[in-house]
């Protein structure tokens, strides 16, 4: 990680050494490394998409197309044409994912469906689900401004400032993960991982966690990114925080606490 | 305005025709693309023993 770092910020010269010519079995430089990594972590997002699409009747065809993508990441590999690796995830992973991961979102927000996996005990569907975000356009804006000028001033000095929300645009991390203590069947708190590239296990204990501590369904995990995020406390301390996904918003979720923080994802 | 109840919502089409069109042609892309990649090996190999026999023949 430290020499990723250096080798983004030019603090290393190794683009000396790294000229492989003509396939010469020379060992894989830093930046192929990273292309590799990077590579591998298309595949588990891609993996990920196809088993989010797992009881549609589109299932069969997702995954072929994860294991073309792999038979493709294992040639060019073993080939070590990693650059053509890169460029071939540029060129059609990356959008393959966007656009199948916006389709099912839009599809999930219209026609939400409960969690079969969850085991709470949760009525069966008796009470309609709650549509939090209105997508009628022609409802009234619900926040107004204050009616009432005479609550602005204190005395007659100046005006009281207006707090000020917003959500940040924050990036998600790829690499770092984040511990978590779950019960298991028995009661015990059992220490968890969740990262970008857990498992789709690991990511539905974490969500599991999430619900159960939230009372919230149909949450989607989005990853980590680093953060500085208030505590209850009044302490703000700074570390990877998990972002989850939830009727059409995201948020990072102070696992001290369990206060929500509403964050846009920012965009490359 | 009530949804009807979800017992078979899960086998629904998500995709739409296009969709599912784009589907077909980009899983049709991806192997072209493992195919040209092999034949690009393939010519390369042909390229080096083209290139080792002049070297020889010299």
């Amino acid at each position: 990680m430290m020499n990723f770092m250096r080798s983004l910020l030019g603090l290393k010269d190794e683009t000396a050494t790294r000229q492989v010519v003509g396939g010469a079995p020379v060992g894989f430089g830093l930046q192929e490394v990273e292309f590799i990594k990077s590579s591998n972590l298309r595949l588990s997002l891609l993996q990920d998409l196809a088993n989010r699409y797992g009881t549609t009747p589109h299932a069969g065809k997702l995954k072929q197309a994860y294991e073309k993508t792999k038979s493709i990441h294992s040639f060019l590999v073993t080939k070590k044409k990693v650059h053509a690796l890169e460029m071939f995830h540029l060129q059609h992973t990356d959008h393959f994912i966007a656009t199948f991961t916006i389709i099912l979102e839009t599809y999930l927000d219209h026609n939400p469906v409960p969690r079969q996996t969850s085991a709470s005990s949760a009525g069966q569907a008796s009470s309609p689900t709650p549509r939090r975000v209105a997508k009628a356009q022609d409802l009234p804006e619900m926040i107004k401004p204050l009616k009432t000028q005479g609550q602005f001033f204190h005395g007659t000095e100046s005006r009281a400032p207006v707090p000020r929300l917003y959500a940040p645009d924050i990036s998600i991390n790829t690499f770092e993960n984040i511990t978590f203590l779950h019960e298991n069947a028995e009661g015990q708190l059992v220490a968890h991982h969740v990262g970008a590239t857990s498992s789709p296990e690991e990511k539905d204990v974490f969500l599991q966690h999430i619900s159960s501590r939230l009372g919230l369904a149909q949450l989607t995990y989005v990853g980590n990114a680093h953060l500085t995020i208030p505590n209850s406390s009044g302490i703000t301390p700074t570390g990877m925080v998990p972002i989850i996904y939830w009727e059409g918003f995201r948020y990072a979720v102070n696992l001290n606490d369990y206060r929500l923080f509403p964050v846009g994802v920012f965009r490359k | 305005m009530t949804q009807p109840p979800s017992s078979d919502s899960s086998f629904k089409n998500i995709l739409t025709q296009e969709q599912e069109a784009l589907l077909d042609l980009y899983l049709q892309n991806l192997d072209n693309f493992f195919q040209n990649q092999k034949d690009a090996a393939k010519i390369q190999v042909e390229i080096e023993t083209l290139h080792l026999k002049k070297i020889l023949s010299a």
